[in-house]
């Protein structure tokens, strides 16, 4: 094989895996701006272009997307930081120290984050009625950082046990206490697996629409995930243009954080599997 | 040397115990409401109405400083929240209006309504009646029973009834249709042999155009070709739910004709969507559908020149499609009993019908309410209401809730694969006997 | 002399933070008496209580009484209710016992301290105690809370509900209490035909499924990591952008819009298919194909993860070890075989276990591409696609069999949570943990 088929067959190759990615987004795209409410059309490319369902989506008073966003917003931002603070914390105590119980505790993280989740849905629910935090911000926050814990800890974990311990040693002859060594040693120094547990915290808040769901049970207080899960659900009522409109909002700026930070998620990633 | 590591859990236990705490008031506070709501609150109320027969046309009695929610589809909205507003005019009472599409309120009343935090009124369609009863969540309709039954046509009291008690305030009926779209069938057909008949100019497989589609997997629509020939659901007008008749030879018979027109419309049951039909029929690819009247809204938005017929025969024989009676109920579960029953008993009276009708187009079951001229005179309505002449109620016993998947796969394998509709059946049969039997045990 | 020691010991033990007062502790011995105070204030009406509704699961049904017209509701109890109830108490009692033995130990070693001639520890040494040298604990113990009530309670709530009979429509509650049964759904799901028919084939497809789309989407990641990183391409970054893309799109957009691009009828992809001349497929209603479609979706979401995962590996292999090879003149394959191949699987095999069990529970794929269909007539509440996570999804949120769903849901439990165990035992960051100390 000479080196400029190969080089051809490579960039064909790379082209056709690039139209599929991108084809699908595109179609979303142009889906939001085709006039009527369904997803079936006979051509790509609308005759005639609309931007109702944008607008549509910020008037409509049953939808409230605007006050779903900024619930969404609110979530996601509150959930990443103390999911990133409890990981990172916890993951610091078990990676730096040796204490008994640590092995069980390891292997019972491991086997926890198997549990498909929506089993403990009865439970987790009266839990939080007892607690009276039903229908509200803070048990959503809860479920996603404990949640957090979980899924993130041995990414975390991996990427921690990689950071020579000497730094923090010849910090503690300086007489720094543990927390002290946490945040000037390991936060910075982990700065890339904090950025990718963050980012994958925020995005979740996003997506999830099973644990939104259960929790949150008014309409003003939903996340955009179960509005749209709603919007595409509710049989009598689809609505699949205004659906492709919300995604759109909602898609492009999670795409542009992952795009503009995928270092940071190469970093997490690997890090979560040299270290298993 | 764990001595110190005492503290930090003591701060934990601290904030857990002290929740706990807060919280245990709060049960036992439940459970002595719980009791004392038999003994006293509920019975003053039933004390000071305590001769309703005399009073039959006064309202019950609203709790002081009562507040309601009521939990209703999308699309009913904005008309509820009209009526609703002239009803805290009359009585008083605010009321907050939550969407819960009615399909989905019985799941969501289990978890929530023991809970506390479920609405006070609901609505569903009457064949998930069965599951809530079983599952206690909703008060029979006592104060308003006999006004119920005066106003409302027997077919709507009766499937809001379960074993001689009455649960539901009817407040709409409903059932399918033929929607042809006027410009492409001039005049809709009366049979399934014309449909058959006029799909072979209309049909054009290239372009994707076809006579007649409906959700082919869909029992609720397709029930009809159990039943026009002599099949049905549940023995003793639905009750019985040791004879299912989804295999006797009429169902049989049926499913053949159904079979048959695959020849209309040769694609796979699963790609008959809701979204697909709905697109189709817009773009004029598409002439014909069966669907119900929630859908009348939709489609005249999208500027559809359409009508709507009764159902085509089979087999010759008149096309017997399963009916749905909506209904407002009262959750057992509420903190103000007698508000929320004058609530569903004023949201379902004939006015409120009538504009739930005019916005909606929702049939009413109040009978004073379909003689009403701006109800006779809709040409879509009446087709509506001709085709509920020859409905069959949905059986609203639990086991019916066995019976939609089982028989949804029977019809995708009897349409898709082609199989003899009589091994698909009996198969759909036995598993709904099993899965009711597992139930029982 | 070991006066002090036992005094305090035996004060701890009739009443928690008596022996830390005894040891002049006053300020820890005050929080510690408050402490135990509060927390019997919620015990003693609650614990008894909880263990009888864990027992019982409750005796009095919910109900109407008639009285004149008018129906009055009677509060019945409600099974699950209790049976969640109780949990809650009896973990928190635990975690109560915990403490309180802590108390003792904690007084006991005080006094012995005191008996030895040494002060108590004033309060201000005992906080620094914790920070420093039980540091760790102490940052595990608010995750550990959280994990403690939102998965191991709802673990054992799941194992108890499949000894009940929790299932519509004879046994939900409030109308209707709940029974212990003991194994009878475990015996039911084996020996019912129609329940063992549909676990078996569910079961089959997930481990084929899990296969499957492990290595696919770990294959496909590799080739396309390997084509880019070949050293003559240009705009590796731009490539590596554009794949991310299904990525970062969130799988409830993404696999939603999937759903309609493979329409058998409507869908673009078979009308591209027909403008070429091909005949379409049935994407997603025949069931062999729409096993086909799932995983092909899966590897459109799951490549890019591979992909970029194996780029950051490539990078990382010692570039002396390809000179050693050029220098034996190996070609460019004979590289890849005895190098790069080795390297990459060596440092990534731990992520194929993890998404192999990940693959098990993939419910989002499934649920929002297919949500299990078509339907199947042999099945029970399952369609030809539906995986264990998802009938298990359907049996409990459409169908209310929950104690089923339960019985399922510990054997798939079980099967992952051996399966990663024994790998995880097995890796090298396992073997080596305490040679770091």
């Amino acid at each position: 094989m000479t080196k400029g088929l190969r080089l051809t067959l490579s960039y064909l190759f790379l082209i056709v895996i690039a139209v599929c990615c991108i084809y699908p987004a595109l179609w979303v795209l142009v889906s939001s701006v085709r006039p009527g409410t369904s997803l079936y059309s006979a051509t790509f490319f609308p005759k005639t272009i609309t931007f109702d369902h944008y607008y549509e989506l910020f008037h409509s008073k049953v939808f409230q997307y605007d006050r779903w966003y900024l619930n969404t917003l609110k979530i996601a931002t509150l959930s990443m930081i103390f999911s990133t603070l409890l990981s990172t914390v916890s993951m610091y105590a078990l990676s730096r120290f040796r204490f008994k119980g640590r092995q069980t505790i390891l292997s019972t993280i491991l086997v926890l984050g198997m549990f498909p989740g929506f089993m403990s849905l009865i439970p987790v629910y009266i839990f939080l009625l007892q607690l009276n935090l039903l229908d509200t911000h803070a048990a959503i926050i809860i479920v996603y950082a404990a949640g957090a814990v979980l899924f993130n800890g041995f990414v975390i974990k991996g990427f921690f046990d990689t950071i020579p311990r000497s730094l923090d040693e010849s910090a503690r002859i300086d007489g720094a206490s543990h927390l002290q060594i946490f945040y000037r040693i390991m936060l910075p120094l982990g700065r890339p697996i904090l950025i990718y547990v963050a980012l994958t915290t925020f995005a979740g808040a996003w997506v999830d629409f099973i644990f939104a769901n259960l929790v949150l049970r008014t309409k003003e207080k939903w996340t955009l995930a179960v509005g749209m899960w709603d919007l595409v659900n509710s049989y009598q009522n689809s609505n699949f243009t205004m659906f492709a409109a919300g995604a759109v909002l909602i898609a492009v700026p999670i795409t542009l954080l992952f795009v503009l930070l995928q270092r940071f998620l190469v970093q997490g990633l690997t890090s979560g599997a040299s270290k298993g | 040397m764990k001595k110190w590591f005492v503290m930090s859990l003591i701060v934990a236990l601290f904030i857990v115990s002290a929740c706990g705490g807060a919280n245990s008031g709060g049960k036992t506070g439940n459970a002595n409401n719980g009791t004392k709501a038999v003994n006293n609150a509920n019975n003053a109320g039933a004390a000071t109405e305590a001769p309703p027969a005399v009073e039959e046309s006064t309202d019950i009695v609203p709790e002081e400083g009562a507040s309601l929610l009521v939990w209703d589809s999308k699309n009913q909205r904005t008309v509820l929240e009209e009526i609703a507003k002239e009803f805290t005019a009359k009585y008083n009472i605010p009321v907050k209006i939550e969407e819960v599409e009615s399909p989905d309120q019985v799941g969501k009343l289990t978890t929530d309504g023991p809970a506390m935090i479920g609405a006070d009124v609901v609505t569903f369609p009457h064949d998930n009646l069965g599951k809530a009863i079983a599952a206690g969540l909703v008060m029979p309709n006592d104060f308003y029973g006999d006004q119920t039954i005066a106003g409302n046509a027997e077919a709507a009291v009766n499937a809001v009834t379960v074993d001689g008690i009455l649960y539901g305030y009817p407040r709409s009926v409903e059932t399918y249709g033929l929607f042809y779209n006027k410009d492409l069938v001039p005049t809709p057909p009366a049979s399934f042999e014309e449909i058959m008949e006029f799909s072979k100019t209309f049909n054009d497989a290239a372009a994707k155009k076809y006579t007649l589609m409906w959700e082919l997997g869909n029992f609720y629509f397709n029930y009809i070709f159990f039943s026009s020939t002599g099949g049905y659901v549940f023995g003793s007008n639905g009750q019985d739910a040791a004879d299912i008749g989804l295999n006797n030879d009429g169902a049989i018979e049926g499913l053949k004709a159904y079979q048959a027109l695959k020849q209309v419309l040769p694609i796979n049951s699963g790609d008959a969507s809701a979204d697909i039909i709905q697109g189709k029929f817009q773009d004029k690819s598409l002439a014909m559908t069966i669907t119900g009247p929630w859908k009348v809204g939709d489609f005249k938005n999208l500027g559809i020149n359409f009508g709507v017929a009764p159902l085509p025969t089979i087999n010759g024989k008149p096309a017997i499609s399963f009916s749905g009676v909506k209904a407002w109920y009262v959750n057992t579960f509420t903190k103000y009993p007698n508000a929320a029953k004058l609530f569903a008993s004023f949201v379902s009276n004939k006015e409120n019908q009538l504009k739930d009708f005019a916005a909606t187009g929702a049939i009413p079951s109040n009978k004073a309410a379909m003689e009403d001229p701006s109800f006779k005179a809709d040409e879509i309505s009446s087709a509506f209401a001709a085709q509920f002449i020859n409905s069959q109620a949905m059986p609203s016993i639990p086991e019916m809730g066995n019976v939609w998947t089982p028989a949804g796969a029977a019809l995708s394998d009897i349409w898709d694969k082609g199989t003899d509709p009589k091994a698909s059946l009996d198969n759909a049969v036995q598993q709904i006997k099993d899965a009711n039997s597992g139930a029982t045990k | 002399m070991n006066r002090h020691r036992n005094t305090a010991a035996v004060l701890s033990v009739f009443f928690m933070g008596l022996g830390q007062l005894y040891n002049r502790q006053y300020w820890k011995g005050l929080l510690l008496l408050i402490a135990c105070a509060g927390s019997l204030g919620y015990f003693i009406p609650n614990l008894v209580h909880a263990v009888w509704g864990i027992v019982t699961l409750g005796d009095k049904t919910g109900g109407f009484v008639k009285v004149g017209k008018m129906y009055e509701p009677i509060k019945g109890d409600h099974s699950i209710f209790l049976l969640i109830d109780g949990l809650i108490a009896i973990f928190l009692f635990v975690v109560f016992l915990i403490i309180y033995i802590m108390n003792i130990r904690d007084a006991y070693r005080t006094g012995k301290q005191r008996d030895d001639g040494g002060g108590p520890a004033t309060f201000r040494q005992t906080l620094a105690y914790i920070t420093d040298r039980k540091f760790p604990l102490l940052m595990l113990a608010v995750p550990g809370m959280g994990v403690l009530f939102l998965t191991i309670m709802p673990i054992i709530f799941m194992v108890l509900l499949s000894f009940t009979n929790y299932s519509m429509p004879q046994h939900i509650p409030p109308a209707k209490l709940v029974d212990w049964v003991g194994f009878q759904t475990f015996v039911d799901l084996l020996s019912l035909k129609t329940w063992s028919r549909t676990f078996l084939g569910v079961f089959t497809w997930t481990i084929v499924w899990a296969v499957v789309a492990t290595i696919t989407c770990y294959f496909g990641g590799l080739f396309v990591a390997l084509v880019i990183e070949q050293k003559d391409m240009k705009f590796k970054k731009l490539w590596r952008t554009i794949f991310i893309l299904p990525y970062a799109i969130p799988q409830l957009i993404s696999l939603l819009i999937m759903r309609n691009l493979f329409n058998g009828e409507f869908g673009p992809i078979n009308n591209y298919l027909a403008s070429f001349g091909l005949g379409g497929l049935p994407w997603l209603t025949d069931p062999f194909w729409a096993k086909v479609t799932a995983i092909v979706v899966n590897m459109w979401v799951g490549i890019p993860v591979s992909m970029v995962l194996i780029m950051g590996v490539l990078t990382a292999i010692p570039k002396d070890l390809y000179e050693a090879a050029d220098v034996d003149g190996a070609s460019a394959f004979q590289k890849f075989r005895i190098v790069t191949m080795p390297f990459v699987l060596f440092t990534t095999a731990p992520i194929l276990i993890t998404q192999f069990a990940g693959n098990i529970n993939n419910f989002n794929l499934i649920f929002l591409l297919t949500n299990g269909n078509p339907v199947n007539g042999d099945y029970q509440y399952a369609g030809s696609t539906d995986l264990l996570v998802t009938w298990l999804y359907k049996l409990t949120l459409n169908n209310s069999q929950f104690n089923m769903a339960s019985a399922i849901g510990i054997i798939i439990f079980i099967l992952i949570a051996s399966f990663s165990i024994i790998n995880y035992r097995r890796t090298k960051s396992f073997k080596e943990e305490d040679m770091i100390q």
